[in-house]
Parts: C-alpha cells; sequence; structure tokens
C-alpha cells in the first residue's frame, strides 16, 4: 500500500501538481524507502531528446537552421509590408507626418533605454547585495529544523547545529557551511555544484540526498549517502577526492578533536584517517543516520560515549560519566516518543548502569 | 519568459523573439514530428507557428499560457496539413508518433550499470507510443499534466494514468536489481 502511494505521490510530482503537504510526505517516505529514493533519483536523470533529435542530428544544429529560415521569411515579410506602406501612401504631406513621427519614436526610444538602465542598474545592484547576505540558521539543543534555500534545496537540521548560506545563491556554485549535522536534499541542477563545507572536508554534489555529521565535540566526521552521488573532498589534502555510493558511509577522524589527545593516539588516528563503510541495509529497517530527520533517534552497536552526546543534543542535557569505563560500552536502542529518563531506562536493560538526574544534569554510573 | 514576452510585445526586440524561438523550439518540432513524421515539415509547421507569433505579438498578454498554446498552435497546424492530404483521415492521439525520442539515464547524475542502462532505453522503448509521449512531455518538456491534457485534449486522468504506466514500468525493472544491490551491500 505504502509502494503504490510512493509510486502515486512522484507521478504527481512529476506532473507539477503536489501540494506541499504531499512533497514533505513524499520525502519522508523516501527516507524510509531509500530502493524508491533511487527509483525517483533515476527519473530526475533520465534525459535524452533534450539535446539530440535522432542521436545523430543535434539540437543546436536543427535549432540554428530553424532560425535562419524563420529570419529570412520574416525579413521578407517586412519588406514586404515597407513596400505596400510606401507606394499607397506616397503623398508627400503623409511622408513629412511620418517622419516626424519617426523623430518622436526615436527620442521616446532613446528616453525608454536611458529609464530601462537606470531601472536595470538599481535591480542588479540591490540583487548583487542581497547574494552576498550571510544568512545563518541555529538550532540549540533539544530542537531539529527545516529550511528551504534559495535553490529549493531541503535542508534539516539537527539539534545543536548552524549552518551559513547565503540569501541567494550566486556565481557558479552553491555554497552552504554547516557546523553540527544536516540531512540534505539538494534539487538538481548539473551546471551549479552544491558544496557543503563541513568541519575539514567539503562535501560536492550536483544533486543528491545525503546526511553530514559534523559536530566539533565529536571524535569523527560522518557522511553518508541515500542516493546520488557525492564526492568528498579533503581541506587538507585536495588531491584526495572520495566518491561514495549510495548508502555508504565515511567516516573521517575529527582534527580539532583528536589534536587535543595524546600523541600516540594521534599516530594511530593519522593511520586511520578515514574509512568508507556500505551501511547494513535491509528494505524494513530504517537507516539509522538519517533518522533523526525523522524525529527518530537509532543507535546500532555505538560506543556508549557516542550515544550519551546524541542524548545530550536530543533531550538538551548535561550527561557525566562518573565511571569512565562505561563510556566504552556499546549499546544499540531505537527511541521515538521516549523522554530521557524512560531512554536510560531502557538502556539500564541491557547495560549495567545506574543514573541520577539532577535538573539537566545527568550522573552515570 | 515574462521578461522575454515583455520584449517582444512592448518593444518588438527581435533579440528577445531569437531567445524566446531557441527555447522554446525544439520541444515544439518534436511534437510536431510526432504527427506528420518528417523533418522537413515539422520545422516548416513550427516556423509557421512562431512567424503568426510575431506577427500577433501586439496580443500576447492576452495569452493565458504561452506553452500550452503553442503546443495547441501547433497540433492544429499539423492537423490542418494532414487534413488537406487526406481529408478522410481522422488523427487521435492513438495515431502519434514518439518513435524519434529516447531517454536514457545520465550517467554523471546516477550511479548505474551498463546493463541496467540498457535495460531502461529499451524499455522506455516500448512503451505505448501515447504512453510514451505523454511522459516526455510530462518529464521532458516541463510541462504539468494538466498542461497536456489541454494540449492533446485529453482526460487529466488519462495523462496521470498514463504517467503512472511509465513509472511502474520502470519500477518493475528496478525491482529485480535493486534487490540484488541490497543483498551485496
Amino acid at each position: 500500500m505504502v509502494k503504490s502511494r510512493i509510486t502515486e505521490l512522484i507521478s504527481k510530482k512529476l506532473g507539477k501538481d503536489a501540494s506541499n503537504e504531499e512533497l514533505d510526505e513524499l520525502s519522508g517516505l523516501l527516507v524510509k524507502y531509500p530502493e524508491y529514493a533511487y527509483l525517483h533519483e533515476l527519473l530526475y536523470s533520465l534525459k535524452g531528446s533534450k539535446s539530440h533529435f535522432e542521436k545523430d542530428v543535434p539540437k543546436e544544429e536543427l535549432v540554428n537552421h530553424g532560425w535562419e529560415d524563420l529570419a529570412n521569411k520574416l525579413n521578407t515579410k517586412q519588406e514586404f509590408f515597407e513596400e505596400n506602406e510606401n507606394s499607397s501612401k506616397s503623398n508627400g504631406l503623409i511622408k513629412k507626418i511620418n517622419n516626424f513621427r519617426k523623430i518622436w519614436i526615436v527620442a521616446a526610444t532613446i528616453t525608454l533605454l536611458i529609464g530601462c538602465s537606470i531601472f536595470y542598474y538599481k535591480e542588479y545592484f540591490i540583487k548583487h547585495q542581497l547574494a552576498t547576505d550571510k544568512k545563518i540558521e541555529e538550532v540549540h539543543y533539544g530542537s531539529t529544523s527545516k529550511l528551504t534555500l534559495s535553490d529549493g534545496t531541503q535542508v534539516w537540521l539537527n539539534a545543536g547545529s548552524k549552518l551559513t548560506y547565503p540569501e541567494k545563491f550566486s556565481g557558479t556554485k552553491r555554497e552552504v557551511t554547516l557546523e553540527g549535522e544536516g540531512f540534505f536534499e539538494v534539487t538538481k541542477n548539473a551546471h551549479l555544484p552544491f558544496l557543503v563545507h563541513a568541519g575539514t572536508i567539503t562535501v560536492r554534489v550536483l544533486g543528491t540526498r545525503f546526511n553530514v555529521k559534523a559536530y566539533n565535540e565529536d571524535a569523527d566526521i560522518e557522511t553518508t549517502l541515500i542516493s546520488g552521488k557525492v564526492q568528498i573532498i579533503m581541506d587538507d589534502d585536495p588531491e584526495k577526492e572520495i566518491i561514495l555510493s549510495p548508502h555508504e558511509k565515511l567516516t573521517i577522524k575529527n582534527q580539532a578533536k583528536s589534536e587535543s589527545k595524546n600523541s600516540a593516539n594521534e599516530q594511530i588516528n593519522n593511520e586511520l584517517k578515514y574509512q568508507v563503510q556500505s551501511l547494513p541495509v535491509n528494505n524494513s529497517t530504517a537507516v539509522a543516520e538519517t533518522a533523526w530527520v525523522e524525529n527518530k533517534l537509532i543507535f546500532n552497536n555505538e560506543s556508549f560515549d557516542n550515544v550519551a552526546r546524541m542524548l545530550e543534543r536530543r533531550y538538551d542535557v548535561h550527561i557525566t560519566f562518573d565511571n569512565e569505563s562505561l563510556k566504552d560500552e556499546h549499546v544499540t536502542g531505537v527511541f521515538e516518543k521516549e523522554n530521557i529518563l524512560q531512554a536510560l531506562q531502557v538502556l539500564g536493560m541491557t547495560t549495567h548502569f545506574n543514573y541520577k538526574a539532577d535538573g539537566n544534569n545527568i550522573h552515570l554510573y | 519568459m515574462q521578461q522575454l514576452l515583455h520584449r517582444i510585445q512592448d518593444d518588438n526586440d527581435e533579440n528577445a523573439f531569437k531567445e524566446f524561438y531557441k527555447e522554446n523550439v525544439f520541444r515544439l518540432f518534436q511534437f510536431a514530428f510526432a504527427f506528420v513524421r518528417n523533418k522537413e515539415l515539422s520545422e516548416e509547421i513550427v516556423n509557421d507557428v512562431f512567424l503568426k507569433f510575431w506577427q500577433q505579438r501586439s496580443k500576447i498578454c492576452d495569452i493565458k499560457n504561452i506553452s500550452v498554446y503553442l503546443y495547441v498552435c501547433v497540433k492544429n497546424t499539423a492537423l490542418n496539413y494532414l487534413r488537406k492530404n487526406d481529408s478522410n483521415k481522422n488523427i487521435g492521439i492513438d495515431d502519434l508518433s514518439a518513435d524519434h525520442f529516447y531517454l536514457s539515464p545520465d550517467q554523471e547524475q546516477i550511479l548505474i550499470t551498463d546493463e541496467l542502462k540498457r535495460l531502461i532505453e529499451q524499455s522506455i522503448n516500448q512503451l505505448p507510443p501515447k504512453c510514451k509521449l505523454i511522459f516526455k512531455m510530462v518529464k521532458e518538456d516541463g510541462l504539468s499534466s494538466q498542461e497536456v491534457a489541454t494540449i492533446l485534449g485529453v482526460s487529466y486522468k488519462t495523462v496521470t494514468t498514463q504517467v503512472s504506466i511509465a513509472l511502474k514500468k520502470l519500477e518493475q525493472l528496478l525491482q529485480p536489481s535493486l534487490k540484488e544491490y541490497f543483498v551485496k551491500a
């Protein structure tokens, strides 16, 4: 049933009569059913007849030839009309009037041109100013936010994140800067690459759906691709490009974080600078990396240390490990409507720890 | 587009007309070809339509939907031509040809195996002409389902049904290879 709803929504979107609610519903469903995200992606990548007529006749050739033909027709018609006019109105007085009219037309045109150029100059000036205006969207702990950029790209921001973006994209690329975690559904535009600067990396795409997680306080920067194709460039090693396929996740050591550790650790970090993994996907489970878009928190055999930070951001609390060894325990769980105390209770069933809550401060021991 | 039309109507701007022509002529040409199945004739029909459009530029602002208007003009001109040659012939939407355009996944934009790409091209080609034509107009020409319905003189329902037929076909085609893909992952 869900699947026929997805195809129905996609065909509505194609036919340009899907409402905003329906588009939102579709985005949600596509996150849940990645195989349909691929179908959706495929549809939007279809092209061909736009550039060629019968593979061997390029569009350009046809269009230019057509225009020449039409321009010829136009010219002959116009001359024809003018000749007719002249012969029927060969009266001297009318000719003089015609001359007067011509002068008026020229004067009016010049005035109009000057007016137009002033208008356009102003317009350009205003647009240009707007284009360089940076906007910042900040999301506090305990909430998420969704915004639409000027090119139609949709961005979901997770708790504790910040996105810097231009009010209006200009130039030859679309660039934004992310601190924290965001899920991007980039509007396709093959001529304007979309760049996300996050931590020490830059993610470059043309149009696709992916998640970037780059919190300053986390040990890793992660990029997860749901559909399409992305290219990741490491700022300190621009020669190195990593290309991800759908359902692959790239994990890079966050240097901001690792520098504070001791040198022995740093060496290990350098060796294992990055790692590409395929996500364990089957049709029934959602993708953990993007679950937060639907307000779910999923973690699969993650270290308690990492999970604690996810809980902190989601529930706007501060978690302290009084017992350091707990940090290395691995935990698994799915939370949706639970509050922080219920969540800790569930975790307590599989991992042995106690907690005490004092306002927003939680101690684990 | 709106600005171009203003320049054509108010300033008699031939450059604007040229730009407008270049932007629209190709999809209209393909549409004309679906009726008359002849390259030279299609070019002539389309240019006739544009010539009239230029001559009547003072009335552009009365046209509610320029795209629909141009498509309908092309259709009528093509049908007139066909009737002139064979007055008994009744041309319906089922008589149209759609062999002359093809759609294929762009490997720049999507990761796809050559095998799957070939399969997709093939099955789009094998769609019934009516279905392929409608799918192409919606997908490539940037028209809405409602606009396509108006242009072809069929119901909105017919258009959406044809689009979903094309969609289902692609979905079927994708299913086995997707399963394979997810098993591998």
